[in-house]
């Protein structure tokens, strides 16, 4: 592992609790939703990606051409189920067991982000090396977030559901914002939310949508 | 003939037929590109970098502006990029103007332009900003061009500092038997005018820009594109149509800039620069914010002997205008009382807030809340009655203002006879408060209010009048009809002198700075002064000439003749006279031969003998008389929820002359309106990284229909004597005491000191419980 390498953490570990059926499973253009996000984690400059999963993940929601990418690293938590922040310590350790200078937190539950948005946040961490560096909208830090070795304690040390955005209150850790627009950063946790964002993603694709 | 008589105003019809027309209005032009501004979402940060290659690839869009490259602008002192560059200062600032073929094309695109910032420590108020190791908004304060009478402190957040020593403020106070102290705040709000601000720009082939701007002031743009961008002022031609509502805040120049540089980003193209309310409330200059501790100290009769008053004015992000604000708070700091001893210091201090402009009254509503609430406190301590106090103090011709001008039975307004008719009016010997039943109290406040305004001491104002063929006269004056009614009076000014009937003369509504004569700003009440006697000079002009050409063709001599009623005529035998419309394009002779030719009145007035403020004493004269108000609120509180209504709000002023009643009415009950709306419920909210919470209407939110209480308002005439019929400025009286009025009465029923503006029930029952209750 070269000097400055920036791992992704794809965390692919949740529940699914508001959905009510593994989110990650849900048909996305093509593929499912937990794949778009991961396809442009692969096709950035991110290296190595880890995805984290549960223990037990029958991982139907990977197609195998991602599951057998090169950069690809599986990493199956077990102690997800006590929350984010534990998910976060499995692909973190694995990060740093790759000798990653960075890591960058991706959730697979936010389609919208490609590998465009996640190329421009690493570029401008590497030329600023703040603590992390955010996605932004409206002044909100959000996932994809890159956040630099020197953070990565206190990253362990999170319990719960906590994520790392009671680090960016923490006046300690000096971060970089990538202001961007609201609908990158969308996440889908319940049905409503799916249904919208579908629409939206056609919309954007320009194929007029069926009313559902 | 139409002085002091309730014309109807000139613009009604077109007003309450929707015929009216604004800025926005004439934009429905083929060919305009339109603008949306990407604003900033942080209060303090630096910008990283700023990526507009995907906004541009967007359908539609023209060009991308960003703050690169540009010149520093504000009026004081030039600290303000016109879009942010390298840093943001407050939240909303804009950071990119994007230009489109359409609005929507444009909005799309202003979300698609990425910017990255790195957020810093934000300094949320003056105190905060003045503490030891506050982060500085300005590293370079030192190197800013500014004007002579600016004084920033380099190293420091403070813009700006106006000093008034005004007698010995050691021995007023060894003078006194007692000392009280009163600390007051708001934070800065907005002017909420009904139309937002906008500006559209272009730039023809032959280098004339074309400007139109919602704006009290078209003729500071065409100067400040000189300034800023060394454009020639002669190629400069600003539009103003109707304005709806400005209130101080159409005196900044700002987006006009903007509209400005997107036209010359797309080749000199119309370009459209329009808020929407959430940009206008905070990306546009806002109403300035206050922290202030005033010390009075008197004898125990309440004779005032001296007064250290000390104002941390918010002036946000940049200084412009708020500079301006902070010294006129302090010319008059006092309010309207004779003080002999008088020490204030008034600082406009940078925060990482928006920037603040004036507000209708000019920082004396602000000035008048704190002094006011420290007057109330005075009396509770002495238990001397308020109104008392207030008599006993009052300021009158002989006595000198905090910057030591000696007032004259024609520049100051009556002040006792104001509060006179108050205490009458109010009933206020009756009672001051009540509890009606176990839970309803009844509570009735005053305050004194005056103002002076603060204003260039070069600004002119000028005044054209052309005839018509049927002898009907036009007038052009500078002044922005910005809703008050000025140019209405301007045409009754213009009737009175020539006798005629003020239907036949018509006003031009418009400004368009090639062809009308400068009015240095519509700002400060001084429209009706100003442009009054500018009016009064053209009509003594146009008169001049008609009886010039009338003498030839009377052969009688132009002394021996009047001028009135359509006619021209022999003051010895009226029946000897030429009607007007013969002669005001000339009189023609039976044989065809002609003299004369269009009769065109001009006219114009400077200020006189106003003086900058000495830096370390404030002794000079700020502006030209004083005008003055007595108010008072009576409310209705309620102990168990704090909640309360308004349920009177009395003014009474001192009109100087009352030029027409209704109109003078409806500036005072407006202003009132305001005052009691910014007072009660008005004030931005903001979170601890300075972002404001309550852009918007619906969790902004001003008096509304079915909320006002009922105005009383009566006016006192004292003339000045320099003044057109001796009319004093109104449009800001009935606002300055508003503010001060309500929290007197407040107080008194809740019978705890409420010093902080908006005062709604939270803060009542905040006040009273303790501040045991923690927020977010």
């Amino acid at each position: 592992m070269s000097r400055g390498a920036i791992a992704g953490i794809y965390l692919a570990a949740g529940q699914s609790r508001r959905m009510g059926t593994d989110k990650r499973a849900l048909p996305w253009g093509d593929g499912t939703l937990g794949a778009a996000g991961l396809k442009a984690a692969l096709r950035s400059c991110l290296s190595p990606v880890i995805v984290v999963v549960p223990p037990a993940d029958a991982l139907v929601w990977i197609p195998d051409a991602l599951l057998g990418h090169d950069k690809c690293r599986l990493v199956r938590c077990t102690a997800c189920h006590r929350g984010l922040a534990h998910s976060l310590a499995c692909g973190l350790r694995r990060a740093m067991e790759e000798r990653a200078d960075a890591a960058a937190v991706l959730l697979a539950d936010q389609p919208f982000v490609t590998s465009d948005t996640i190329n421009a946040l690493a570029g401008l961490y590497r030329r600023h090396r703040p603590d992390y560096a955010a996605f932004s909208c409206s002044g909100v830090p959000m996932p994809p977030v890159i956040f630099g070795s020197p953070m990565f304690p206190a990253l362990l040390a999170l319990d719960g559901d906590a994520g790392g955005r009671t680090l960016f209150r923490d006046p300690h850790w000096h971060g970089l914002l990538y202001e961007g627009d609201a609908s990158t950063g969308i996440d889908i946790d319940t049905k409503d939310d799916y249904e919208r964002a579908t629409i939206y993603r056609e919309e954007k694709e320009g194929r007029p949508h069926g009313r559902r | 003939m139409a002085v002091g008589k309730s014309i109807i105003r000139k613009e009604a019809w077109d007003k309450v037929a929707g015929r009216a027309k604004y800025t926005n209005d004439f934009k429905k032009e083929q060919g305009m590109l339109h603008a949306a501004l990407v604003t900033s979402p942080y209060a303090h940060a630096r910008i990283l970098s700023l990526d507009a290659r995907r906004a541009l690839a967007a359908p539609g869009v023209r060009a991308v502006v960003t703050g690169e490259g540009l010149p520093l602008t504000g009026e004081d002192m030039r600290d303000r990029p016109p879009i942010a560059f390298d840093k943001v200062r407050y939240y909303g600032e804009v950071v990119a103007v994007v230009v489109a073929d359409t609005l929507v094309q444009a909005e799309q695109a202003a979300r698609l332009v990425r910017v990255a910032y790195e957020p810093l420590p934000a300094v949320g108020s003056p105190r905060e900003a003045l503490k030891e190791g506050a982060p500085l908004l300005h590293e370079h304060l030192d190197r800013y061009e500014k004007n002579k009478t600016t004084y920033p402190e380099p190293g420091t957040n403070v813009a700006h500092r106006t000093k008034i020593r005004k007698g010995n403020i050691e021995q007023g106070f060894a003078e006194s038997d007692v000392i009280v102290e009163t600390s007051v705040s708001f934070a800065p709000s907005d002017h909420i005018a009904m139309e937002t601000r906008c500006a559209t720009a272009e730039i023809w082939p032959d280098g004339m820009i074309h400007i139109s701007a919602s704006s009290q002031s078209p003729f500071m743009i065409k100067k400040l594109l000189h300034t800023y961008f060394g454009e020639e002022t002669g190629k400069v031609i600003v539009h103003t149509p109707l304005v709806g509502g400005a209130y101080g805040g159409k005196a900044p120049v700002q987006l006009e800039l903007l509209a400005y540089l997107a036209s010359k980003a797309v080749g000199g193209r119309k370009v459209s620069v329009w808020n929407n309310r959430e940009c206008d409330m905070v990306t546009s200059p806002v109403h300035i914010g206050l922290e202030a501790t005033v010390k009075i100290g008197a004898t125990k009769e309440g004779l005032f002997k001296a007064m250290e008053i000390l104002f941390l004015f918010d002036g946000g992000a940049y200084s412009d205008k708020a500079i301006d604000v902070s010294r006129a708070a302090a010319v008059d700091c006092t309010g309207p009382y004779r003080v002999d001893h008088v020490w204030c210091d008034s600082l406009c201090v940078y925060t990482n807030r928006p920037y603040a402009t004036p507000f209708r009254s000019f920082g004396h509503c602000e000035q008048a809340f704190a002094v006011e609430r420290a007057i109330d406190e005075l009396a509770r301590t002495l238990q001397l009655d308020p109104w008392d106090v207030r008599r006993k103090n009052a300021i009158r011709p002989g006595h000198t203002t905090p910057t030591q001008v000696r007032l004259t039975k024609s520049n100051v307004g009556n002040i006792s006879a104001c509060l006179d008719r108050l205490r009458e009016l109010m009933r206020w010997d009756e009672w001051q408060r009540v509890e009606v039943d176990a839970y309803t109290v009844r509570a009735k406040g005053i305050s004194s209010g005056w103002k002076t305004s603060t204003i260039d001491t070069d600004a002119s104002s000028g005044v054209i009048l052309t005839f018509n063929s049927d002898g009907s006269v036009n007038v052009i004056s500078g002044v922005v009809e910005i809703g008050t009614g000025t140019k209405t009076v301007l045409a009754q000014i213009v009737a009175e002198r020539l006798k005629m009937d003020v239907d036949c003369v018509h006003v031009k509504m418009d400004i368009d700075t090639q062809t009308t004569p400068e009015h240095w700003k519509t700002v400060a009440s001084r429209g009706t002064f100003m442009a009054g006697r500018a009016a009064l000079a053209a009509a003594d002009d146009a008169i001049r000439q008609l009886k010039d050409i009338a003498a030839c063709v009377l052969r009688a001599s132009p002394d021996d003749l009047e001028v009135g009623f359509g006619r021209v005529f022999l003051r010895d035998d009226p029946a000897i006279f030429l009607p007007i419309k013969d002669i005001a394009y000339g009189y023609k002779f039976p044989n065809g031969n002609a003299i004369g030719g269009q009769v065109i009145g001009r006219g114009h007035y400077i200020l006189r003998h106003l003086t900058p403020l000495d830096p370390e004493t404030g002794a000079g004269k700020p502006g030209p008389e004083w005008g003055v108000c007595a108010e008072g609120v009576e409310i209705e509180f309620n102990r168990r929820d704090y909640t309360y209504r308004i349920v009177k709000a009395y003014a009474v002023i001192d009109a100087g002359k009352v030029l027409n009643p209704k109109a003078a009415l409806g500036q005072a009950m407006g202003a009132m309106s305001m005052g009691l709306s910014f007072a009660s419920r008005e004030g931005f909210l903001f979170d601890n990284e300075q972002r404001v919470l309550n852009p918007q209407l619906r969790t902004y939110r001003p008096i509304r229909f079915g909320e006002h209480p009922e105005y009383i308002v009566e006016f006192v005439e004292t003339p000045q004597i320099d003044a057109p019929y001796g009319a004093r400025g109104i449009g800001e009286h009935g606002l300055i005491g508003m503010p001060a009025a309500l929290a007197n009465a407040l107080s008194l029923a809740a019978g705890v000191p409420l010093n902080e503006l908006p005062l709604v029930p939270e803060l009542i029952w905040r006040t009273q419980e303790g501040d045991s209750y923690g927020s977010v």
